[in-house]
């Protein structure tokens, strides 16, 4: 019995030798609507710390998490919470619950050509058009012209963000044209007259985003910085980082600097809203 | 003035010349628009033509992201002490490479409208079905769930987690020794609240034929579920699982007599059971703590039992029943497992478990003959070893066993491998290599 139990505390330390983590890179990856603050964050980080490196890549949010679980990535971007059922693969592989790190707030904006007529639209009828109840624009306002909707891929955060918070958990209209990311949701609008898409305030250039009312009673705020702070603006999120274990080193040090003020200031910067 | 009619016809003879320079070009700009408008308007109808048929692709691709295509293959070196007997079956095999289990499963995820599974175990026996099953979740409250076919039984922790994400090789005696295949065939109710505080528990529970994924045998049909839990603590680092489960059916005996496994073995065999059902019930607990060590890694400590009052008939699960005759006994087995990741790539694993498969029996009451026999023996087992993932899809892992045997003066016998009077030397060490996809 002595000797067995000698054996397999041999194999135990011996393994104890091999686990030392040594990492080359911090790796980060996920939500395309956080990649271009996600680059930021790495460029100035790595400009004050010269030993540093850091790699980020976008994907979606849902590609980040799994990154995260299969091991290929020391941080998860992501525009959603984390789901129970990927928390459950991290309990399983890695016999952790993973870290919810919030790290900025988003106003998720809808927005329409700028020729649209369209001025304001309630969460009930954005619900409507994206679930395909609403396809016209005279339906809401608007000219007798069909609604051509963009939205989001499913591996998206903004995707299962939109369709939880704004779609109720109902599923998106099977028409949707889907587009791999905020930038070609807002290319893609700015092109097309009866357009209607969503994604960050943050990518907003070129077209215009509609104020958006809780009901028909309340008075439509657009996602600016003052209305999402102020809770006025609807449809708003939190934007995370998401680690496998609470963070020592080299991990902790850059995630301690992203909710630091210069951290918070690159949030600013890039159109999002500093978690504090 | 003649130079002055000359000036004036130079002038006319410039301007129109001119004229027609100017009606010239606009000419060729107009063709030119024209050629652009033309050239523009077959982009047009190129892009278009583009847009349609991604869209059709799309519309294919989506089609088929709905079928996932996974497998493993887990392959392994064995070498047992003195003999391998208990483990392998084969008293002459000490070493052995052998294909421990090679999956290839295909699941149709259509959302909302459910899933199909179907998964195949191969090895070199042959393959087998491990899966068959279809499921849907209601639609309007995203909670209720109804599975039906060939499936994990709902009973403990083990069964339910793919072998492929366990860190030690093999699940514990208690529950393969007890549940044959480790699957059922029959129908299974499923209560998974999606949000608040309800989502923190669950139950499962269903009927089911109860002769593993073979063809049904009897009318006897069990019932079988788990009710389970989940306390995250997510500003410690903790979360606290676990779940009780019961099993209830009933065995039809094939022949008039029933081996009722008690102390008194002249009094074991009872008769005037042709066809008479005989009743088997388990209860089981398990837990599970997760932690997250700072600095080190996620610790699992995690704990199960099952015990109750059990029938083998006709080789219906993995103890003893010789010739086709029932066999009444009150089994008990328990494990726990520790459970140490080091870093993201090793983990460390350590397992004690029991099981005894007749608890009325002591091993000095085990006679050797049919009716208590060393399947009636209780076992220990204590195992640890290391798992290095070494990607996504391969893992390494090096595993020890020391199997402990109940003490059996009645089986005593010079053949070290079959004398279980003392502890036999059946250690196995295991190297296994897992590809998953």
């Amino acid at each position: 019995m002595n000797k067995i139990l000698k054996k397999v505390i041999s194999v135990l330390a011996a393994s104890s030798l091999f686990a030392a983590p040594m990492q080359a890179a911090i790796t980060v990856k996920g939500s395309d609507t956080m990649v271009i603050m996600a680059q930021r964050w790495a460029e100035l980080y790595m400009s004050e710390n010269t030993s540093a490196k850091i790699q980020v890549t976008g994907g979606g949010s849902g590609t980040g998490i799994s990154a995260l679980i299969n091991g290929t990535t020391d941080i998860c971007n992501a525009s959603r919470p984390i789901k129970p059922t990927e928390r459950e693969k991290l309990k399983e592989r890695y016999g952790t619950l993973g870290v919810e790190i919030k790290v900025a707030r988003d106003g998720l904006a809808v927005y329409v050509h700028e020729s649209s007529p369209i001025q304001e639209l309630t969460l009930a009828q954005i619900k409507d058009i994206y679930t395909g109840k609403i396809s016209n624009w005279k339906q809401v306002g608007g000219p007798d012209e069909k609604i051509i909707v963009y939205g989001r891929e499913n591996n998206s955060g903004t995707y299962v963000y939109f369709k939880d918070f704004v779609l109720k958990g109902e599923d998106y209209m099977a028409g949707m044209l889907s587009m791999p990311g905020t930038a070609a949701v807002v290319n893609a609008v700015s092109k097309d007259a009866k357009a209607i898409g969503y994604g960050g305030a943050a990518y907003a250039k070129g077209i215009r985003l509609i104020k958006v009312k809780k009901d028909e009673k309340s008075q439509g705020y657009e996602p600016t910085a003052e209305n999402v702070k102020a809770g006025k603006y609807p449809i708003t999120r939190f934007l995370y980082l998401y680690v496998k274990n609470r963070p020592t080193g080299e991990l902790k040090q850059f995630i301690d600097w992203i909710l630091s003020d210069k951290g918070q200031s690159i949030v600013t910067k890039v159109g999002y809203f500093p978690i504090r | 003035m003649k130079i002055q009619k000359f000036t004036a016809g130079t002038l006319i003879v410039l301007a129109s010349a001119m004229g027609f320079a100017q009606t010239a070009e606009d000419s060729v700009h107009q063709n030119k628009v024209k050629q652009f408008e033309e050239e523009l308007g077959s982009l047009k109808g190129q892009v278009e033509g583009l847009n349609e048929s991604y869209l059709e692709t799309k519309n294919t691709v989506d089609k088929l992201a709905k079928i996932k295509v996974s497998g493993l293959a887990q392959v392994q070196a064995v070498y047992a002490f003195d003999t391998a007997q208990q483990n392998s079956g084969n008293s002459l095999q000490q070493g052995k490479f052998e294909v421990r289990r090679g999956r290839l499963k295909v699941a149709y995820d259509n959302g909302k409208f459910g899933t199909y599974v179907m998964q195949f175990q191969f090895n070199e026996g042959g393959a087998r079905t491990n899966d068959m099953y279809a499921n849907f979740i209601d639609p309007w409250i995203n909670t209720i769930g109804l599975q039906a076919g060939i499936q994990d039984i709902p009973f403990g922790y083990e069964i339910g987690h793919s072998s492929s994400s366990m860190e030690t090789m093999e699940r514990s005696l208690f529950e393969r020794s007890i549940f044959k295949d480790e699957k059922d065939n029959g129908f299974l109710i499923t209560v998974n609240p999606p949000k608040g505080l309800a989502s923190q528990f669950n139950l499962k529970a269903g009927l089911f034929n109860h002769n593993g994924s073979s063809a049904e045998n009897d009318d006897n049909k069990a019932l079988i579920g788990r009710a389970g839990f989940k306390v995250p603590l997510y500003d410690l680092g903790l979360s606290i699982d676990g779940g009780f489960s019961f099993l209830y059916g009933r065995s039809q005996s094939r022949k008039d007599t029933v081996y009722n496994m008690d102390v008194d073995s002249s009094k074991v065999i009872s008769r005037g059971n042709l066809a008479k059902n005989l009743k088997k019930s388990l209860i089981g607990a398990d837990i599970q703590l997760y932690y997250d060590i700072v600095g080190l890694g996620g610790a699992i400590l995690r704990a199960e039992m099952g015990m109750g009052d059990w029938v083998t008939n006709n080789g219906d699960n993995h103890l003893y029943s010789g010739s086709g005759y029932a066999y009444l006994r009150n089994v008990f087995g328990y494990y726990v497992t520790y459970v140490q990741n080091i870093g993201n790539d090793f983990q460390t694993v350590v397992r004690y478990e029991s099981f005894d498969p007749n608890t009325h029996l002591e091993g000095k009451d085990i006679s050797g003959k049919k009716f208590a026999s060393k399947e009636d023996m209780a076992r220990t087992q204590i195992g640890g070893g290391v798992n290095y993932f070494l990607n996504e899809s391969v893992r390494l892992s090096l595993y020890y066993d020391h199997p402990i045997n109940e003490k059996v003066p009645a089986l005593s016998s010079k053949n070290l491998a079959k004398n279980f009077s003392k502890d036999v030397d059946d250690d196995v060490v295991t190297f296994r290599f897992q590809y998953k996809f």
